[in-house]
């Protein structure tokens, strides 16, 4: 890994903390949720560098992000990391098989919803005895939704950009 | 072809990703709720709650009797000593039970147990 790429993530990463950080400051109508705009950042590094270096960014902002809020390994650490994981690995998958037919947006929709099902999944599973509800889940899948289509259309141009100013390779 | 460029297939993916999410959010909502009567003898009865009815069963001391009214059911009468299951009063949520223990009638509403988002 070369200096420029190298400082290239930290940029990354570091941007994708501050959002994390500043999103868990918004409101909520539950205290661990959150919107999932940090996704940006694990979706440009995805896009611009490869999966090995999205789950680099992604490590980083889930570990110091909940270091930063004070609650690295409570539940909310684990639902964080859980759904965040899986996303990236579905999203890795999907730039490495589909992105001739999708594009960042779909990869970034498929990636918000499976975060919050997981999320909720574990929530569940975790820290009730009780089976999932249909109502929340579906409130969970759409917002996802929602926050994919915002998260996947700036990272397409970020990712744009990113291409004028650089040479870097692109998937 | 640019990735960043939206496409067909991203729509097709938002579309059924949205049909989905409302498909779950309005199922469960309208799941008409059942009222489980049981007794020790071994008798067993399903019953609905929104019809209101006077429900009369014989448990090992006595007769109880059981109100379905309004989407909620209690306890009207019963041969025990404390009249605790009296005292419980209306319950109407899924998963929600009220029980007769001296003589032995368990009462209980089928569906999800319930939980808020704070309370683990």
């Amino acid at each position: 890994m070369d200096g420029r790429v190298l400082s290239r993530l930290g940029g990354l990463a570091g941007g994708a903390v501050a959002l994390y950080v500043f999103e868990a400051m918004l409101p909520s109508p539950m205290p661990w949720a959150r919107i999932g705009l940090s996704n940006t950042f694990v979706l440009i590094t995805l896009f611009a560098f490869g999966l090995r270096q999205a789950l680099l960014v992604n490590l980083v902002r889930v570990i110091a992000g909940n270091l930063l809020l004070g609650i690295f390994f409570s539940p909310a650490f684990v639902l964080s990391f859980g759904g965040s994981f899986t996303a990236v690995f579905l999203m890795g998958f999907l730039w490495q098989r589909f992105v001739p037919p999708l594009s960042v947006i779909g990869v970034s929709c498929l990636g918000a919803v499976v975060n919050n099902t997981v999320q909720i999944v574990l929530f569940t599973l975790l820290l009730t005895r009780s089976i999932i509800a249909g109502p929340v889940l579906g409130g969970f899948v759409l917002l996802g939704v929602a926050v994919g289509v915002l998260t996947g259309f700036i990272a397409a141009r970020i990712i744009e950009k990113l291409r004028l100013e650089t040479n870097l390779h692109l998937g | 072809m640019q990735p960043t460029r939206h496409t067909f297939a991203d729509f097709v993916v938002i579309v059924s990703l949205v049909i989905a999410g409302l498909y779950l959010l309005v199922s469960g909502k309208t799941s008409a709720s059942t009222v489980t009567i049981s007794t020790t003898e071994g008798e067993v009865l399903k019953l609905s709650l929104n019809d209101d009815r006077l429900v009369e069963i014989e448990g090992r001391l006595g007769k109880s009797v059981i109100e379905i009214k309004d989407g909620k059911v209690r306890f009207v009468d019963s041969p025990c000593p404390h009249h605790l299951c009296m005292r419980r009063g209306w319950i109407h949520e899924g998963g929600d039970w009220v029980a007769c223990a001296p003589n032995g009638i368990m009462v209980s509403i089928s569906g999800d147990a319930k939980f808020d988002a704070i309370t683990p």
